[in-house]
């Protein structure tokens, strides 16, 4: 591979100009590309875990900085904008991108140079975002991405030539295996002391003097004269009635102008910059670009044949969301095992070391049995990213929301709705942080509301207990388990139920037409297992850190509220008998016993009622909760499981076992559809609109899905008993 | 060399076209997208919906003048458009005229 | 002693907790507040990236 970073030895140094840096200062590189270039990956392997993600300030646009330092000691700050497809604005991440590049964003962070990254597989497509780029006035490297690729599949681009027609460095990158990161940051070096590229083709004489004023007018306002070219020429598509324009006095009567006199001259103004640009686009392909091998096997294509066929495309979907769960229930029990083992040993170990009493208690029951009955599921947690991001990776999701979007208009949603929802089954805040693509402000803030209802990661360690104790492991034509079923029955009744809450939401309060579906489908291509696992170990390090300090501080806080105030032990009784008065004296069997009017319809005890009321901040704390509350009444120095207890719990006054199939599958309905978590309330706050709109629609999406949850527990519970379950 | 680049590459002088559809396509042959069979090939002559998705389709290499293979012609199209695939809802492909090129299937 | 240790550890508990409520209040008020003030159990990204178009 040929690269162009070092300049020959002859050459006089750069003329000192403003763009010269003191030694020692940070060198700010903003990377833009199209999105599924490869443009995350190449952020990841130049700054590695070393990042930082936040907001950009005023907007709902994710903001994702990091940083790392040369072989040399110099140091680099990187900027990931958004994907875009060009800087027409047309998006909230479009707009950020535009104004970081014109140096216009809010926080001031304007960069020394701007990163392209390009496709070398779609070179055509992804020069109209960098043509555009290159007339900003600031320097520009670009990185020919997916090198790998485009050479597999025949396609030969002559490097230099392609740096002679933009003008700037080129290098080609590896990035998914790291290769070309060095002579690309050399070139970040070299071009930040260069002067920046200009605009690559020549206006016709009528077009220029007609955009001449609108020009003017842009420059006045503070762009530089590239910035102001290029602006003059994307203004020209735009409707009147655009808020870009609104934004300088007196452009959008000039543009109007201009556009007259295009049309005058027998030009159509709002196709024009994608014309000039694209004529321009095709000659630097014609001369750079050769396709060696006719590009006939496309194993992409031949996928797509299958799984886009109209019958087999759905078969093959659920089929594999089966797989996933079947494998997030069997494939992790081994792990599951050797956690609870080794966390029991570890509390009765430290359990040894403390004398009797409370403090004891707080270790053993509180905390040890408290968060590490949450920890046990990481295994499950792993394997469910591990899928997700598989399926991200592949190629495989935007497929999935093609197939999905024949569904989601029946219910008056968009297609790509459907991104938002799928991501709630690992966390609603993502999930409902990603409605932020979809622009129709209705179809958005629907999504918003359903969101929730498919079921996340934190619904996970409740379902597999009650499954665990309740659901026999019995499996049919050897491979599908009851269990998995089950489980899997639980995701669908959640999704079915979005979607039907997304239908009535889109018929009442949010009725709006449907946008119609614009969508890419990426290549296939094999995921990186490197960035795989990354991404997997980030969430499972953020799990064992919520597990840590969340989970953890409400352990402690339930421990505390079922221990005291003490109550003096009545001899007569046995001693579990003792400790289940101590219980039921605590603040929490009263809280318990107070609020058990409410649960006793669905077939609920105290203790369970407690526990719901607890995880109404987080899910995991209803099987923390339960397992302190059993710990805590438990004499035996045994570590039994928990799901056993459960299935061995009887009630004191009529001898009945407490949990029946019956009890856990309503309790499982309940979870599917109650909203529980405080976390989701404040994203949903928050992208809803904030201030008094934003818990309008928070406190909204709470008492449907109460209603809904308790409803449902209801009906399951009664239904089964007339139909002669759970006796 | 690299350094002089920015100076010495001349901006292009790019030849355009002026459209003028009437004179220039055999009416005949033009339709819609959203009317093209699985299979066929046709170019972009006019693209006609609202501002702001014109726009986004323009970037995605859907303009005038664009060479279109149809792959997959249902209620949401399929297209392979510069070596990208799109699926395009039928709001949009019923508003895109195209010249299609001799029936291949 | 003992009793002195365990209220200071439910003591402190009690106060993070706070401190996250006050936290998730805050970030709900403003757009400014990034993945990490939620407390989830995820990080954000490019992962939608594809779905842009």
């Amino acid at each position: 591979m040929s690269t162009l970073q070092s300049p020959p030895p002859a050459l006089p140094p750069p003329p000192p100009d403003s763009r010269s840096r003191p030694a020692g200062a940070v060198l700010r590189v903003a990377i833009i590309g199209n999105p599924n270039t490869g443009k995350t990956t190449l952020f990841n392997a130049l700054t590695g875990l070393r990042q930082r993600v936040g907001n950009f300030a005023g907007v709902t646009v994710e903001r994702v900085e990091g940083n790392f330092r040369t072989s040399d000691g110099r140091k680099v700050a990187v900027l990931d904008l958004p994907g875009s497809y060009s800087l027409s604005a047309g998006s909230p991440d479009e707009k950020i991108a535009l104004d970081v590049l014109l140096g216009k964003s809010a926080d001031l962070w304007h960069p020394d140079v701007v990163l392209v990254v390009i496709d070398a597989a779609h070179l055509e497509r992804n020069l109209f975002l960098t043509s555009q780029v290159l007339e900003l006035g600031v320097p520009v490297v670009v990185a020919l991405n997916q090198f790998d690729v485009a050479e597999a599949q025949g396609i030969q681009i002559d490097i230099p030539e392609l740096a002679y027609e933009l003008g700037v460095p080129i290098v080609p990158t590896v990035a998914k295996r790291s290769e070309g990161i060095d002579p690309l940051v050399r070139a970040l070096f070299t071009a930040a002391a260069l002067p920046p590229p200009e605009r690559k083709f020549a206006l016709p004489e009528a077009v220029s003097a007609a955009l001449a004023p609108v020009r003017t007018l842009l420059v006045d306002s503070g762009l530089t004269p590239g910035a102001s070219d290029m602006e003059a020429l994307r203004l020209l598509a735009l409707d009147c009635a655009d808020a870009h324009l609104r934004g300088v006095a007196g452009l959008a009567p000039a543009v109007a102008e201009a556009a007259r006199q295009l049309r005058l001259a027998g030009f159509q103004s709002n196709r024009f910059e994608s014309e000039v640009r694209y004529r321009w686009i095709t000659e630097v392909a014609a001369r750079t670009v050769t396709r060696t091998a006719v590009d006939t096997s496309q194993i992409s294509h031949r996928i797509d044949d299958v799984v886009l066929h109209r019958v087999w495309g759905p078969v093959i979907f659920l089929l594999l969301m089966a797989i996933v769960f079947e494998s997030v229930f069997s494939w992790a029990n081994p792990f599951i095992d050797a956690i609870e083992k080794g966390l029991a040993y570890l509390g009765q170990a430290v359990g040894g070391l403390l004398p009797e009493g409370d403090l004891q208690s707080l270790v053993v029951d509180g905390i040890f049995g408290g968060v590490g009955s949450v920890l046990v599921f990481l295994p499950q947690i792993a394997i469910l990213f591990a899928f997700i991001g598989l399926l991200e990776q592949s190629g495989y999701m935007a497929r999935a929301a093609f197939l999905m979007d024949r569904v989601m208009r029946r219910v008056g949603l968009h297609g790509k709705s459907f991104i938002p929802m799928l991501s709630g089954y690992a966390c609603a805040v993502p999930g409902i942080m990603a409605t932020r693509t979809i622009e129709d402000p209705k179809d958005r803030l629907a999504t918003i509301m359903v969101v929730p209802l498919m079921s996340c990661s934190a619904r996970l360690p409740v379902y597999t207990l009650l499954i665990g104790a309740f659901v026999p492991a019995v499996h049919y034509w050897g491979f599908v388990g009851l269990q998995g079923l089950t489980m899997l029955s639980m995701y669908l009744l959640g999704t079915v139920a979005a979607l039907l809450a997304a239908a009535v939401f889109k018929r009442t309060l949010l009725k709006g037409p449907v946008r119609p579906m614009i969508l890419e489908l990426p290549p296939y291509r094999l995921p990186s297992v490197k960035s795989l696992a990354v991404s997997v170990t980030q969430r499972c390090r953020l799990f064992v850190q919520r597990a840590g300090t969340v989970i953890l501080s409400l352990s402690i806080v339930l421990w505390a509220l079922a221990t005291y105030p003490k109550h003096t032990p009545d001899a007569s009784l046995s001693p579990p008998a003792q400790q289940e008065a101590q219980l039921a004296n605590s603040a929490l069997g009263r809280i318990g016993h107070a609020i058990e009017p409410l649960v006793r319809p669905l077939g609920y005890d105290w203790k369970i009622g407690v526990s719901i009321a607890a995880s109404f901040a987080a899910r995991e704390v209803f099987v923390s909760t339960m397992s302190t509350i059993y710990g805590v009444g438990n004499v035996d120095d045994d570590a039994v499981a928990l799901g056993q207890r459960l299935r061995e719990e009887t009630n004191a006054d009529t001898g009945k076992l407490v949990y029946t199939p019956l009890v856990a599958v309503g309790l499982m309905v309940f979870y599917v559809f109650a909203l529980m978590c405080m976390s989701t309330i404040a994203v949903t706050v928050r992208e809803a609109g904030g201030g008094r709109i934003g818990w309008g629609w928070a406190g909204l999406q709470f008492t449907y899905m109460l209603v809904l949850a308790y409803g449902a527990a209801w009906v399951v519970y009664h239904g089964g008993l007339a139909l002669g379950f759970g006796r | 060399m690299l350094e002089n680049h920015s100076q010495q590459t001349k901006a292009r002088s790019v030849p355009l076209p002026t459209i003028q559809p009437s004179s220039a396509v055999s009416t005949s042959r033009v339709c819609a997208l959203s009317a093209c069979r699985s299979g066929s090939q046709a170019t972009v002559v006019d693209i006609g919906c609202a501002p702001d998705e014109a726009c986004r389709l323009r970037a995605l290499g859907v303009c005038e003048g664009a060479s279109i293979n149809v792959i997959d012609a249902r209620h949401c199209m399929v297209l392979d458009v510069r070596g990208t695939r799109l699926a395009l809802g039928n709001a949009l492909t019923s508003g895109i005229t195209v010249q299609t090129d001799s029936a291949r299937s | 002693m003992d009793t002195i240790i365990v209220l200071l550890v439910v003591l402190t508990a009690v106060g993070f907790i706070g401190r996250r409520i006050f936290l998730a209040m805050r970030a709900a008020r403003s757009a400014k507040a990034g993945c990490a003030d939620c407390g989830c159990g995820s990080s954000g990204g490019s992962e939608t990236d594809w779905s842009k178009s």
